[in-house]
């Protein structure tokens, strides 16, 4: 079977007092749950192609993702394609998904470390007009069809749909890691494709800032707002105590089995 | 000469960080290797560093490795020292110097960590002065070698199911037989109770006539404490690593700590006094991890590495010391508690000057490589 | 043409573990009074008189209903057709759908589907003094929020977690205006085969929902876990963890306080042995009192309590437990 795995490059947060590092971004770590799946499916006959839309500094994720068995690697990285939201992502990625011609299966994962809206998956389904398998959490490649177990609100499904067709994947199951031999080598060997908007046929009015039907008016970072009075479990002290005391402060009074007269110590469903 | 990472190497650095912050268990100090724990480390090759690919290792240059055990003995030294005594000590020299037969024989097993390696060439009289080994091994007419005698601290002894037996052998002098864990009359002491290094089972080798078959002679015989010394060397770039490692981790808690601490109304990393310590602790650590990149590249371009590799094991550990301890310092009585891992640090940092190739021994080998270049003319 | 009104899509499945339609009903009816239009909520399904009910009791104002035998178990193909249709006809301003597993599929999907904007995951939603249907989403691991706004597409589509809002009570009296919608059929496509379907069995009561709740962290040990819930069996709370605990199968997956499990915003939260990576944190912000035990005192955790307990969190589990009991 042939794959294809869409990969995002998102920035790192910087961890506080760490010098910047030259090159920011790393592969969304979701996304190896899905190359893992991708690899998976395609077993020993087919093919596993990593797609990304990003920027330059993408190649190195789409190199790691050769690491992590992917055997081809396209970014499309194109100034028209920047400032998408995901609608506007979905249909580059869409366009590329055509172009590349013979996926048989289609897998994103669900969420990113930057936005997470768990878009992508379902808006490219619509687009390429091919069944949505979501939340897979294991699956496996029949004839010409895709069947596996999907988990959604508590209900556990196996369920089946005909290629082509779009999976997504939660990331369960032990974390993957890229084996060190690989990738050290893949930063010397790998080959990553580069095309860009006209390569894929985009219509350049449903990209970027043009195709994005919502858009970011800002971001904000939240000061912490809870003034924590600290307590110390020493020996011979009380810190029991002095807890149930300031809980007792908050009018929170914390007892054994007997709701309290604010209706607080139980949930009734 | 390009002193920045390339971007594999960073990528790499990247990798075996996220994988010790997040594989490795921190509840127990002792019970960290766990058999999870094994198995990951073992499919993502840390247990076949610089085996080739043929053999299904890494095959990573020495930087590269060097980068992989700093980065796992940040997180825990024992894990560290398992996987640097594993590859340079054990299955290095099986690689330089064993058999096709050998090296099919165990090289596989290795890289995957299906066997662990250890290096048995210490005895209870013989640690600094290797040459006064006293196990024997007779070797019958066409039969097996038969070993006796008693190995001391052997790093890995607990777990290894491959150990580098060093032992006389007659005239010839000292060679190294391969011994499998199974052998008959090859049995493992309890663990030694440690200071530091807890994660690790060290522990003695008894050999009391064990058979090793003639075709575990590793090398020729006599040529023992060669390999010895072309191993050690090797393994002094991982032990720099690993000092390295713990140096930084102590680092990284002090930065954290200072930051957070607050005495006289100001965090305590607005004392001059421990801004000079932050300072110090960081610039060693950067030069220690300078001369263990300068061994490893040196020994990369087949450059003789022996001087570099002893100043990098020598600066790197004695570093891991100094940090560590300032590193309690800083913490104050915090410090002092298990509560907090510095003190694990401590523990940890203590042994790196002592094994390995002690810190004296060290400095004469330095000592020694630079009087003979003397000598020769070479400088 | 114009749009109008604030539909919700009701997610009946998973009712009683679930309000959070009802939950979204209540922001939309104060919404709606900001930009004088209706609330309506949308049920699809059959045999659903009870929820349109509940509905009308809980906010809404107009139920779009389509019943069909087709539509009895809930099905993404069918009900992404069946909810486009709708809204083609009706043509919402504003259409909020709960940020439920299949909600989060159903409105990308939608969205696409009309060309809209979706957003995700939101953890407020409101009407700024121009009128714009302001949604604010946590993003970064929850470290930061985005304000995200529409453009000139309509609905504007919001998928919201769950036990961000409070649900209004119950008005026996409440009416709505029931509008009964015939969808073409072709609309009902779905090319899932589904094999076989079973429910989770969930441990109790809903974390989302509780008033109450003691969460472990991975500074607990295995022997801990026990007098972590027998706390809270006393307390008469819900019993939660963190991811590590759920990776090492401690604990089920469902009792996940986290980015990719539960929020929480229960009167009292105690955190036991947890560090506070910022994707615990963005899940348990709502919550009035948290009270975290924690033996570094640099964990991040504490800088996200009301009260801390710097000490050894099995040790103090086990005293509290034991002065509760006295």
């Amino acid at each position: 079977m042939n794959i294809v795995v869409c990969i995002k490059h998102v920035m790192k947060r910087k961890a506080p007092g760490s010098q910047p590092c030259p090159r920011p971004g790393i592969m969304n770590p979701g996304d190896r749950a899905a190359l893992r799946a991708a690899v998976h499916l395609a077993g020993n006959a087919g093919e596993v192609t990593a797609l990304t839309m990003g920027p330059p500094g993408a190649e190195d994720t789409l190199r790691e993702a050769l690491a992590l068995g992917a055997r081809r690697a396209v970014l499309v990285c194109d100034a028209r394609c920047a400032e998408s939201d995901t609608l506007a992502t979905s249909y580059v990625l869409g366009c590329a998904v055509k172009k590349l011609g013979n996926a048989d299966v289609v897998i994103c994962g669900t969420r990113t470390i930057d936005s997470d809206t768990g878009h992508v998956g379902p808006q490219l389904s619509e687009l390429l007009d091919i069944p949505l398998l979501p939340y897979m959490q294991s699956c496996s490649a029949g004839k010409g069809t895709v069947r596996g177990v999907s988990r959604c609100d508590g209900i556990v499904q196996e369920i089946e749909a005909d290629c082509p067709c779009l999976i997504t994947v939660d990331e369960c199951g032990e974390r993957v890691y890229p084996p060190l031999g690989k990738l050290g080598r893949v930063f010397t060997e790998g080959v990553v494709e580069r095309w860009d908007a006209d390569m894929i046929g985009a219509d350049t009015s449903r990209t970027g800032r043009d195709g994005s039907p919502t858009w970011v008016r800002s971001v904000k970072h939240p000061e912490r707002k809870r003034a924590a009075v600290i307590l110390h479990d020493k020996p011979g002290g009380d810190v029991i105590g002095e807890l149930l005391a300031l809980l007792k402060e908050r009018d929170i009074m914390l007892r054994a089995r007997v709701r309290s007269d604010r209706g607080y110590g139980g949930y009734d469903a | 000469m390009d002193l920045t990472y390339t971007t594999a190497q960073r990528k790499i650095r990247d990798m075996a960080r996220d994988f010790a912050e997040a594989e490795i268990p921190r509840d127990s100090e002792e019970k960290v290797m766990t058999t999870d724990l094994r198995r990951k480390m073992g499919e993502l090759q840390f247990f076949g560093l610089q085996i080739p690919e043929e053999y299904g290792g890494a095959a990573l240059d020495t930087v590269s490795a060097a980068i992989c055990i700093e980065e796992l003995s940040r997180v825990s030294a024992s894990v560290g020292l398992c996987v640097s005594v594993h590859n340079s000590v054990a299955a290095y020299p099986v690689l330089r110097r064993g058999t096709p037969a050998q090296k099919e024989k165990y090289l596989p097993a290795l890289a995957r960590g299906e066997m662990i390696g250890a290096f048995c060439l210490t005895e209870p009289n013989a640690g600094s002065d290797a040459s006064a080994i006293e196990t024997i091994a007779v070797k019958g007419e066409n039969g097996p070698y038969i070993v006796n005698g008693q190995k001391a601290y052997i790093t890995n002894g607990g777990w290894a199911d491959m150990y580098l037996v060093f032992c006389r052998t007659g005239e010839s002098g000292i060679s190294v037989l391969i011994t499998d864990w199974g052998t008959e009359g090859v049995e493992r002491g309890n663990p030694e109770d440690l200071c530091g290094m807890r994660g690790n089972p060290v522990c003695s080798l008894y050999l009391s006539d064990a058979a090793v078959s003639a075709d575990n002679l590793l090398g020729d015989e006599g040529e023992g404490l060669a390999v010895a010394m072309d191993a050690l060397d090797n393994g002094r770039i991982g032990i720099g690593a690993q000092g390295v490692g713990i140096a930084q981790a102590a680092l990284d808690a002090s930065l954290r700590y200072s930051m957070d601490r607050v005495q006289f109304r100001k965090p305590i990393s607005s004392l001059q006094t421990i801004q000079n310590y932050l300072a110090d602790m960081a610039t060693e650590i950067e030069a220690a991890r300078m001369l263990v990149f300068r061994a490893a590249s040196m020994k990369d371009k087949k450059i003789p590495f022996r001087r570099q590799a002893a100043m990098a094991k020598y600066y790197a550990t004695r570093t891991a010391m100094s940090a560590a301890t300032l590193a309690v310092q800083i913490h104050g009585a915090y410090g002092y508690s298990k509560s907090y891992p510095v003190e694990r640090y401590f523990r940890d940092a203590k042994v790196t000057e002592i094994y390995e190739g002690a810190n004296e021994v060290q400095r004469l080998v330095i000592a020694r490589s630079l009087l003979d270049d003397l000598e020769g003319g070479a400088l | 043409m114009m749009h109008e009104g604030i539909w919700v899509f009701g997610d009946h499945r998973n009712y009683y573990q679930d309000r959070v339609t009802l939950q979204l009903l209540a922001r939309a009816r104060d919404m709606a009074e900001k930009i004088h239009t209706y609330v309506g909520v949308v049920v699809i399904g059959a045999g659903v008189d009870e929820y349109c009910m509940e509905y009308t009791a809980h906010g809404a104002e107009k139920i779009f209903l389509v019943e069909h035998e087709s539509l009895r178990e809930y099905s993404l193909g069918r009900f992404t057709g069946v909810l486009t249709e709708l809204v083609r006809e009706c043509r919402p301003e504003i259409l909020l759908v709960p940020g439920s597993d299949f909600g989060r599929l159903l409105a990308p999907k939608v969205a696409a589907r009309l060309g809209t904007g979706a957003s995700s995951d939101c953890i407020a939603l409101d009407i700024d003094e121009e009128g714009f249907f302001v949604q604010m989403s946590a993003v970064h691991d929850g470290s930061a929020v985005a304000e995200i706004l529409g453009r000139e597409a309509y609905p504007q589509i919001a998928t919201v977690r769950p036990g961000v809002y409070r649900e209004r009570p119950h008005d026996y009296s409440a009416k709505a205006e029931l509008v009964r919608v015939d969808v073409d059929e072709g609309a009902f496509r779905e090319r899932i085969r589904v094999i076989s379907s079973s429910r989770e069995p969930a441990e109790s009561g809903g974390l989302e929902g509780a008033q109450c709740v003691v969460c472990a962290g991975n500074g607990i040990s295995r022997g801990g876990i026990k007098r972590v819930r027998e706390l809270a069996a006393l307390i008469s709370a819900e019993t939660g963890c963190t991811r590590p605990l759920v990776e090492k199968n401690l604990l089920p997956h469902d009792r996940l306080i986290g980015q990719t499990g539960k929020s929480v915003r229960p009167e009292l939260l105690i955190v036991a042995g947890a560090s506070g990576a910022a994707q615990f944190t963005a899940a348990i912000g709502g919550s009035k009192c948290i009270v975290a035990v924690n033996r570094d005192q640099h964990a991040a955790v504490f800088g996200h309590c009301d009260i801390g307990i710097v000490g050894d969190a099995d040790s103090v589990i086990r005293r509290l437990i034991a002065r509760l009991k006295k």
